[in-house]
């Protein structure tokens, strides 16, 4: 079964996570979040029983800093507290030089890497994904405000696997993309655990065989790899690079090599049935995301709409749906006497829940070519100009069975 | 020129002279509605644009969840552009803008309505009214 992890993003996702464990594999958390959030996800994780793991974020320290920055200037606290973990070295440069890092911050002269800054870097970042929740949990203050709240202690877990730094490259020829590779490498000496490195690149990469095979053959010594190509949603890439996204899976697959995905839709859900491992995912956003983006910040209430497979408007997607009833989702929120419009974050996320729990199921029991005819089938149902008029699209089901059939 | 304020004026102006009260940038599940008029017994929605007709049917289709009737309001001169038959076949109205307003073509009552989104508009209007 593919291992769906949903992507903690706010305090609310705990209580709609809690409520139906059966409908996911496990946890993802953002490093920033995770040492931010530290003892309440503990907590959670300690109630859930699932799998886990800590996406470091390190990408973030050498792209524009702005983009970790409070509205009202400065570093977010949550990313200050990362820093705090990820070494002296790399504390220096955000905070007291203000700049992002470098590529030569990673090299001592044009041919000779810096395995100083290499191997700190990525000691700190092993260890604070390791020791999690163990340290916490060994805490004699801890330990004692548990005992006073009258909850019962969790066992300490390990995340399911360790995530070693890396950094957002264009091209395997872009300097980023060796660093990433030389830390992953170095990052095995800090752990006996399993290292899953993170290939974090764009996807133009996916329109060249050759660079694939390079990336295949560079990350052959690990046994899982996680792909995160910036900005690709499925939902909008024509045919192209969703043929590339599919072969990459291709090529590692036929490696034996496991592959998750760090950002995922219902596509990659499919791609299960070629060779895709796993997937990660928010409640209600996160099924791509440019490296780019932003992060934190209220995110508008999305309604999944699943028949399309893709979030839309509250209020668009009740426009459409109160017309054609006979697309609308019977899930136990849909079937309240709510209107789509007005459910409320909470609610939209549940329906997503189980929705995708749906899905899950709906995948496991059907084979690609049933899945295929399914969305042909879908995308020759529905009314391509009606659609349009409320701003939605159905290509992207035509072209994801094109690819995968 | 044509700006979208002179003609929210004439459209307001048109409405009012028929005994409606009118609000404009009405707030609502995220979304801006450039015109609401209510009188005693419906509701109308009103969306705006200067020649970009297909936006705003987009946007006014919509609408007819929270409306009774729906319309978009055009500067004249680009009214020749519009596809009516597809207003028709969505029930939306239109409404022509020149040195005044006036129905073109009547919107159909909306059929799907939902009550409750209704009555989040008109708090949203009344939020407009205490402002």
């Amino acid at each position: 079964m593919i291992k769906l992890f949903y992507r903690y993003g706010v305090a609310k996702d705990k209580k709609i996570l809690q409520e139906d464990v059966d409908a996911y594999y496990g946890i993802s958390f953002s490093a920033h979040t995770a040492c931010y959030y530290q003892k309440s996800i503990i907590i959670f994780l300690g109630g859930i029983k699932k799998p886990y793991f800590i996406d470091p974020v390190t990408y973030r320290f050498a792209i524009d800093l702005s983009k970790i920055f409070r509205k009202e200037g400065g570093i977010k606290k949550s990313f200050v507290k990362l820093l705090d973990l990820y070494g002296d070295k790399l504390r220096k440069i955000i905070i007291n030089e203000n700049r992002s890092l470098r590529a030569s911050d990673f090299y001592k002269n044009e041919s000779f890497l810096n395995h100083d800054f290499i191997n700190e870097l990525c000691e700190q970042v092993i260890s604070f994904q390791e020791k999690f929740n163990t340290e916490v949990l060994q805490a004699e203050l801890f330990t004692k405000l548990m005992m006073y709240a009258d909850k019962k202690i969790p066992e300490p877990e390990k995340p399911d696997f360790l995530i070693p730094p890396y950094f957002y490259a264009w091209d395997t020829n872009d300097p980023w993309y060796n660093i990433s590779k030389h830390c992953a490498e170095a990052s095995r000496k800090f752990t006996s655990l399993p290292i899953s490195p993170i290939i974090c690149i764009s996807k133009s990469v996916l329109l060249d065989d050759q660079q694939l095979n390079k990336i295949v053959a560079d990350y052959d010594s690990f046994d899982q790899i996680i792909l995160w190509i910036s900005d690709f949603d499925s939902t909008q890439e024509g045919t192209a690079f969703l043929r590339g996204f599919l072969n990459l899976i291709t090529k590692f697959q036929e490696k034996d090599k496991e592959v998750l995905s760090l950002y995922g839709n219902y596509f990659d859900l499919i791609l299960s049935k070629k060779g895709l491992s796993g997937f990660s995912t928010g409640l209600g956003y996160g099924e791509s995301k440019d490296v780019a983006s932003s992060t934190g910040g209220p995110l508008p209430t999305r309604y999944y709409l699943h028949f399309l497979k893709y979030y839309a408007p509250p209020l668009d997607a009740q426009g459409y749906l109160t017309k054609h009833g006979e697309l609308s989702c019977h899930c136990k929120i849909c079937n309240s006497s709510i209107a789509i419009a007005d459910l409320s974050d909470i609610d939209a996320k549940k329906h997503f829940l189980y929705s995708r729990k749906n899905e899950l199921i709906h995948i496991e029991s059907k084979q690609l070519n049933e899945i295929c005819a399914e969305l042909i089938n879908i995308f020759q149902k529905l009314d391509g100009s009606e659609l349009d008029i409320y701003g939605f699209r159905s290509i992207h089901l035509y072209n994801w069975a094109d690819v995968l059939s | 020129m044509v700006f979208e304020k002179s003609m929210i004026q004439k459209v307001s102006n048109y409405f009012e002279t028929r005994g409606y009260q009118t609000f404009t940038e009405v707030p609502i599940l995220r979304k801006k509605i450039d015109l609401i008029a209510f009188d005693k017994k419906s509701s109308v929605a009103v969306e705006l644009k200067v020649k970009d007709w297909y936006r705003a049917l987009q946007q006014a289709v919509i609408h007819r969840v929270l409306a009774d009737y729906a319309y978009v309001a055009i500067w004249h001169e680009y009214l020749h552009r519009v596809n009516v038959e597809q207003f028709k076949q969505l029930g939306v109205g239109i409404i022509e803008v020149n040195v005044a307003a006036i129905v073109n073509l009547e919107a159909e009552k909306s059929k799907i309505k939902e009550k409750r989104i209704e009555e989040k508009l008109i708090q949203a209007t009344w939020g407009k009214t205490h402002d």
